[in-house]
């Protein structure tokens, strides 16, 4: 009883202050600097987490939903945008479970190191497909499956494992993939490893539409 | 047919020595980059890099920041895969020249082979020249290959524009300055010439 009660603290407060402080560093910070501010209209933010891509929004954006199942990650995403003095309207909830918003709503889908923790990714990617209108974008920057076969070894090996500490977190997902077999067309990918342990550092950034 | 399409079908069913602007190495765009970039971890951007061996090269030299764009996903992925473990360090964008936001100040060197020249509206190329000054480090080198006076007026089917370095040197303007130019003769792998024209500029 003990461990399963310490496993649900570490679930509750720690995990989401790691997720925070692994995701808050000089490089990602640069990504994020680099494709929020792309984001227009009404945006949907999948995973919007403790807010980190919150400075980055530009005047062009009229309100954001964030989508976030951590009540925990949200409440740091709320002081985030209340600094911003932003419009945030909060979803408790997974991606993969219906979105309580019209179809073809959304200008701008933006998801940022999310897809690797949603368990069932095709049925969040169509959750997204029905919410983005038809002249929609939707930004991503997510870790995956890198194109080195060695690489891919390890990220294939350590995924059972890297799932239980990581939050769910894939290692191994190939993010291009995944979208396009959701129905996304791919407009720009930029593909690169960023600084550090490289079966977790495989980027896919860019933007899609459908 | 647009751009990207174009390119795709191009780099899916051409091998890359089957295409008229290959070379087995780009001698003068490495011996520029090579004399402009201050030290290896210049920051350097190949602009339409395709699938030329130029990335290959320059990874050989030492150099550790690359970044290899494209607007075929088909010719950077032939490009990774060619250099396997090599293209580890490499950042790839698939991407319009024209369109992308690149990060700006992000480059010390700027290569272009023969893109420029497909640029056929002046729109096209005002926002190339936008995007070159935008994410050019102040004091960076420009290194812009064409088509010379003499050189095809129609390329992969496209049509392209021919310069001279006082017409090339014009489209960038005054903040880009002309540091050298050259002439070369490039011999296609179908045996015939094409006059191809450099320019080297710093942007001040």
């Amino acid at each position: 009883m003990r461990y399963i009660k310490d496993v649900g603290i570490y679930a509750k407060y720690a995990l989401p202050r790691i997720i925070e402080v692994s995701m808050r560093n000089r490089e990602t910070t640069r990504v994020r600097q680099n494709w929020v501010p792309q984001a227009h209209g009404d945006v949907l933010e999948i995973g919007i987490g403790s807010g980190l891509n919150l400075p980055f929004y530009s005047e062009e954006v009229r309100r954001i939903y964030g989508v976030e199942p951590s009540p925990e990650l949200q409440k740091l995403a709320r002081n985030r945008s209340v600094d911003k003095g932003m419009d945030v309207e909060f979803l408790t909830q997974s991606a993969e479970d219906p979105l309580p918003l019209p179809d073809q709503s959304i200008d701008t889908i933006v998801m940022t190191w999310t897809l690797c923790s949603i368990a069932d990714a095709p049925r969040a990617l169509r959750q997204m497909k029905r919410v983005l209108r038809p002249s929609g974008r939707l930004i991503f920057v997510e870790h995956g499956r890198a194109p080195d076969s060695s690489v891919a070894a390890w990220q294939d090996w350590l995924t059972p494992v890297w799932k239980h500490i990581g939050g769910g977190c894939h290692l191994n997902r190939k993010i291009d993939a995944l979208l396009t077999e959701a129905g996304f067309a791919i407009d720009e990918l930029w593909t690169t490893y960023l600084p550090g342990p490289r079966p977790m550092t495989y980027t896919y950034q860019g933007f899609a539409h459908l | 047919m647009d751009v990207r399409t174009h390119w795709e079908k191009i780099y899916t069913t051409k091998a890359p020595d089957q295409v008229s602007w290959y070379r087995p190495h780009l001698e003068t765009s490495l011996a520029l980059i090579k004399r402009s970039a201050p030290d290896r971890t210049a920051s350097i951007i190949d602009v339409g890099g395709g699938e030329s061996t130029l990335v290959d090269d320059l990874r050989e030299q030492g150099f550790e920041n690359i970044t290899v764009l494209d607007v075929s996903q088909a010719a950077i992925n032939a490009s990774r895969e060619r250099l396997g473990e090599r293209a580890a360090g490499v950042h790839w964008i698939a991407a319009d020249i024209t369109q992308v936001e690149l990060e700006r100040l992000a480059y010390d060197v700027w290569h272009d082979r023969a893109v420029f020249h497909f640029l056929t509206a002046h729109e096209q190329r005002a926002a190339y020249v936008r995007q070159v000054a935008r994410s050019v480090k102040s004091g960076g080198h420009v290194i812009v290959s064409t088509f010379g006076p003499e050189g095809p007026t129609t390329c992969s089917g496209l049509d392209v524009v021919r310069y001279d370095a006082d017409a090339l040197h014009d489209e960038f303007g005054a903040r880009f300055r002309l540091i050298e130019s050259s002439k070369e003769m490039h011999q296609t792998p179908f045996g015939t010439a094409q006059q191809f024209l450099y320019c080297y500029c710093r942007l001040e």
